[in-house]
């Protein structure tokens, strides 16, 4: 699998194991924002486990709409940022 | 999902696709306001139509605690800090007025000239309702923060004469054509435009001073009142802010926001005045100046909600909105009252649903039992919850009409059922506020590999230290003036942001450690859980306000003993 796939994998298990049930099918495009996080605390804690799981250095500035959008950004984003450190 | 995030950039492309005209929307707007005009100001009887008292009496209807004496209804809506009318009445006509003209300019104009004319609106009703010498003022704070983050001397060459005519304008205004007269009046004005011309761009050299003067700028606010308030303590003698100034202050959390946007490099730094001035002049701001400052945050939030749909979607919005706060405005007192009424009824003081006539009793001596205590308090927070939300809904109500998509301030907060939610719901904009100040400048540098003293700390810092310091101490200055007391005042009270620290920071680790398998109010059967919860939240909130009600002579022990009665536990 490339890096990209296996991001992306983490990311969905990850999203699926802690935020289950939320009534939709969890794809790369899902909507986090609308359709998947509960509260701003999950917005928390899925910047710990991208700095503890996938060793992603994160800054507030990475905290925005458009890396957390979807699994596709996200994945995005932390691959970049992987390359960035 | 509100919260945490900034906001998607919006292009002017999608913000001219967004930007088609409705004339049902415009006649919704308009109507709306009219509805407040008619509600609140003495329009109804200048007409010769009948008062809203007499409208509803001929329907049949009789209600109390809504209408003024003069038949028109009461409300918490106000122009202050103003002494130029005789009247709230007339105050809120010119507000109105105001709103609506800005509205159509801001519906109607092309994109370009949208914004700037909310400006131009904005500074004719501020100067209409508070004078031009406050509006001098809050332009030449707003142009010493703009010149020192944008310099640009070769683009605005008229800056720095501009900024010293409004300096003196606002400190000594031309009182005749003496000669003192003249000299006193064209100093700030020859200083500042040399100051802006020469020293200005020597700035850029020194890139490690650059940013401790910018700081030093924004947080202008909380420097001079606290340096005045401490050279009360010491002297005696208080200082007194030029209005114009005191309102720039005002809006000091926004501008700290627009600060944090600044240094994550999301305000371009080329930026114009005029846009600079679009994040805070605004006709929403108008109404109740001292409430809700921070809503629109700074640069990046307020301009990434610009037409940021379909226009006419946000503006209804808006006129939804907004009918829901004269929902509030209009029934609030009602609903006070009421439930007051029906306490007492059933045997239970209540004391005026006020929770510092509850403290005052308790340190008098009375005996209170627990179910006064749990109700006053919660009485105490649904009526700051109905005001407070009328004020702020009507001011979300008012940036969306003029095109913004603003998130709500306040979102039915009884629905919350735990801490962390019941802050978000209560106090959005203002949570944004300390959790991109406060929050995420502790959680990215401090404790990375430990979670839990991550989320202790970072949570502490925002909701407790900057909470108290950076939200009450300084709004303790501008209410009540530059005195040292007032620092007693709110460190009085430091148990109450212990308490919501802590309380919040236990929610929060709660929540990491058993995760939330299902969203709240889910028609299941947990849903009984859901209720419990929320009332479980919303009395925790209701309690910990007892320690920020301290009498002259209570100590934080008899607070301490007041809320144990709470749970049932009498010292």
């Amino acid at each position: 699998m490339s890096e990209r796939s296996d991001v992306q994998a983490t990311i969905k298990h990850y999203l699926a194991s802690e935020f289950p049930g939320q009534g939709n099918e969890l794809t790369h495009d899902t909507n986090l924002l609308e359709d998947w996080f509960l509260d701003s605390l999950s917005i928390i804690e899925t910047v710990m486990f991208l700095e503890t799981k996938l060793n992603v250095k994160m800054t507030r500035r990475d905290i925005n709409a458009e890396n957390f959008e979807s699994i596709n950004t996200l994945t995005k984003f932390v691959i970049t940022a992987k390359t960035r450190s | 999902m509100p919260g945490l995030l900034s906001a998607k950039t919006t292009s002017n492309k999608q913000r001219q696709q967004h930007d088609q005209h409705n004339i049902f929307v415009v006649a919704a707007v308009l109507l709306v306001m009219a509805l407040y005009c008619y509600c609140f100001t003495f329009i109804a009887a200048d007409l010769g139509a009948p008062k809203p008292e007499s409208t509803l009496a001929s329907l049949g209807g009789s209600i109390s605690h809504v209408f003024d004496e003069d038949g028109n209804v009461g409300s918490n809506l106000v122009v202050s800090m103003t002494q130029k009318f005789i009247s709230n009445d007339v105050e809120r006509l010119v507000l109105f007025g105001v709103i609506s003209v800005g509205f159509l300019l801001a519906y109607f104009l092309p994109l370009a000239q949208k914004q700037p004319a909310l400006v131009v609106t904005t500074a004719v009703g501020i100067a209409t309702l508070f004078g031009y010498q406050a509006l001098a003022g809050l332009l030449f704070s707003h142009t010493v923060v703009y010149v020192f983050l944008h310099p640009n001397p070769i683009r605005y060459p008229w800056l720095g004469v501009f900024s010293g005519i409004l300096c003196s304008l606002t400190l000594h205004p031309l009182a005749d054509v003496s000669a003192t007269s003249i000299t006193t009046f064209l100093l700030p004005v020859l200083l500042l435009a040399a100051a802006y011309r020469y020293l200005l761009p020597k700035l850029a050299d020194y890139p490690r001073l650059a940013p401790i003067v910018r700081t030093t700028v924004v947080q202008s606010a909380m420097i001079t009142v606290c340096g005045f308030a401490l050279i009360e303590g010491l002297t005696g003698e208080q200082w007194k802010l030029p209005l114009g100034v005191l309102m720039f202050f005002w809006q000091w959390e926004r501008i700290i926001l627009y600060h944090v946007d600044y240094k994550d490099g999301l305000v371009p730094k080329t930026l114009s005045f005029s846009d600079y001035l679009a994040v805070f002049f605004m006709p929403a701001c108008i109404a109740n100046w001292r409430w809700g400052v921070t809503i629109g945050q700074g640069y990046h939030y307020s301009s990434s909600t610009f037409l940021c749909e379909n226009k006419n979607k946000i503006v209804l919005s808006g006129v939804n909105i907004l009918l829901i706060a004269l929902l509030y405005l209009v029934f609030s007192d009602w609903v006070r009252y009421g439930l007051i009424d029906w306490f007492e009824r059933a045997g239970i003081p209540v004391y005026q649903a006020s929770t510092r006539h509850l403290v005052e009793a308790f340190m008098s001596g009375y005996t209170i039992s627990t179910s006064s205590v749990l109700v006053t308090t919660l009485l105490d927070l649904v009526r700051w919850l109905m005001l407070w939300g009328s004020v702020v809904h009507f001011k979300v109500g008012i940036w969306r009409i003029c095109g913004y998509r603003m998130d709500p301030y306040f979102d039915k907060p009884w629905l919350a059922t735990n801490l962390v939610s019941f802050w978000a719901r209560f106090t959005f904009h203002y949570r944004e506020f300390l959790v991109r100040a406060f929050y995420y400048p502790v959680f990215f540098r401090f404790f990375r590999t430990k979670p839990v003293l991550r989320i202790f700390a970072a949570t502490m810092a925002s909701a407790c230290l900057g909470n108290m310091i950076w939200g009450h101490v300084s709004e303790e200055m501008f209410y009540r003036g530059m005195e040292y007391q007032n620092f007693g005042r709110v460190f009085d009270s430091w148990f109450y942001f212990v308490l919501l620290g802590l309380g919040i920071t236990l929610t929060e680790l709660f929540l990491l450690r058993f995760k939330r398998k299902r969203k709240p109010w889910s028609l299941d059967r947990f849903f009984f859980l859901d209720l419990l919860a929320a009332y479980c939240t919303v009395q925790f909130y209701a309690l910990i306000i007892i320690f920020a009600r301290p009498t002259e002579h209570s100590s934080v022990g008899d607070l301490a003993a007041l809320f144990l009665l709470g749970f049932g536990i009498r010292l």
